[in-house]
């Protein structure tokens, strides 16, 4: 407990746990519990007084105060205790943002298309049932024809679609 | 006016005094453990979450204003870690639910302390020791106290109704302070080895 030497500073204390310190009490207060677990002590069974006085019953306390503060004090000083993002939204942050580098980076290394070889390069468009070489496509599915059907689909409609290139980049008239 | 205990604390906090924020975890630790066993029953886990809410506090303190009380924004930082516990803890039962062959379902540990007869002797009896110690001050003493504790009034307020001034107030209520620990030390340094 704390010596009788130590009144003034533990009516300081009793002071601040008012609300009352001057700043003489705090400027004593502050410098002396970091190095006196004595005081630390005083508080904590005066708070233990207060919550009894306000409350009925005083239930247990699950750990140590000291130990409480011990382990808060490590968890405090370590480099994850600094304000950072939460966890929460940073993975997924993080994926998308490689993602979008990884798709600049790509777009600035593919050469820039030559429109003409582009043009050039273009598949060359066929009528819509001619890939099917005329058959519907149950029939290629089937890899046979029926009776009587050789002739080309006459039911394929063609949209325009499948315009020929040099048609397509003519003016309209 | 009364005293804002709390808010000066904070504001020392806020400004790098780690003394003040070791007495608002020491002033709260028994409220916020008490709030923490309504929802989780392991006494590890009780002490687990009471670290990580205050250090949850110690992290957002810089933002807190003061809006609101300090007990209020502590008490919704230590029901969000009993909801993030609790997730963790039903999520990881539904993985080890299947493995569990010898259907041990829902097997919980012992509840904490508090709930044993033995705890709850020992709370009344510190309730007894407590009034006794109270009723046994000199009468100054006493009024000072409960006016302090109990009803919150600041010095001024009650030198105004005792017609003494501040000084003798805080004078009476460190006396009173003194002799009331003095009766409830025994029983504390007695729970299981909490020295306070």
């Amino acid at each position: 407990m704390v010596s009788p030497l130590d009144e003034a500073l533990k009516q300081s204390l009793s002071a601040v746990m008012d609300g009352e310190a001057t700043p003489q009490d705090w400027a004593r207060v502050q410098a002396a519990w970091a190095s006196n677990p004595d005081l630390r002590a005083c508080w904590a069974e005066w708070q233990s007084a207060a919550d009894g006085l306000r409350a009925p019953g005083l239930p247990a306390l699950q750990q140590r105060p000291e130990a409480l503060l011990s382990a808060l004090h490590a968890r405090q000083s370590a480099p994850d205790a600094a304000v950072r993002p939460r966890a929460g939204w940073l993975p997924p942050l993080a994926v998308a943002a490689s993602f979008v580098a990884l798709t600049v980076a790509v777009g600035l290394l593919k050469p820039v298309p030559d429109p003409e070889l582009a043009v050039a390069a273009a598949p060359k468009p066929t009528p819509r049932a001619a890939g099917l070489n005329g058959l519907s496509f149950a029939q290629a599915a089937a890899g046979r024809t029926l009776p009587g059907d050789t002739a080309p689909e006459p039911n394929v409609i063609d949209w325009g679609l499948a315009m020929p290139e040099a048609a397509a980049s003519q003016p309209p008239p | 006016m009364k005293a804002d205990a709390d808010l000066a604390l904070v504001r020392e906090a806020q400004a790098g005094s780690r003394a003040a924020f070791d007495m608002l975890v020491l002033k709260y630790q028994r409220r916020v453990e008490q709030l923490l066993s309504r929802s989780v029953t392991d006494r590890a886990d009780v002490a687990d979450l009471t670290q990580e809410a205050f250090l949850a506090a110690y992290r957002a303190l810089p933002g807190f204003r003061g809006d609101s009380a300090f007990y209020t924004w502590l008490y919704r930082i230590a029901i969000n870690a009993a909801r993030r516990h609790l997730g963790r803890r039903a999520r990881l039962q539904l993985v080890q639910a299947p493995t569990d062959d010898e259907g041990t379902f829902g097997t919980d540990p012992a509840p904490s302390d508090d709930a044993t007869p033995e705890s709850l002797l020992a709370s009344r009896q510190l309730a007894r020791e407590l009034d006794e110690a109270v009723e046994s001050l000199a009468e100054d003493q006493r009024r000072a106290l409960l006016l302090r504790e109990v009803d919150g009034l600041s010095y001024d307020e009650i030198g105004d109704l005792m017609s003494c001034p501040p000084g003798t107030v805080r004078s009476r209520i460190f006396r009173a302070r003194e002799a009331v620990a003095a009766r409830l030390r025994p029983l504390l340094d007695g729970r299981g080895g909490r020295r306070w």
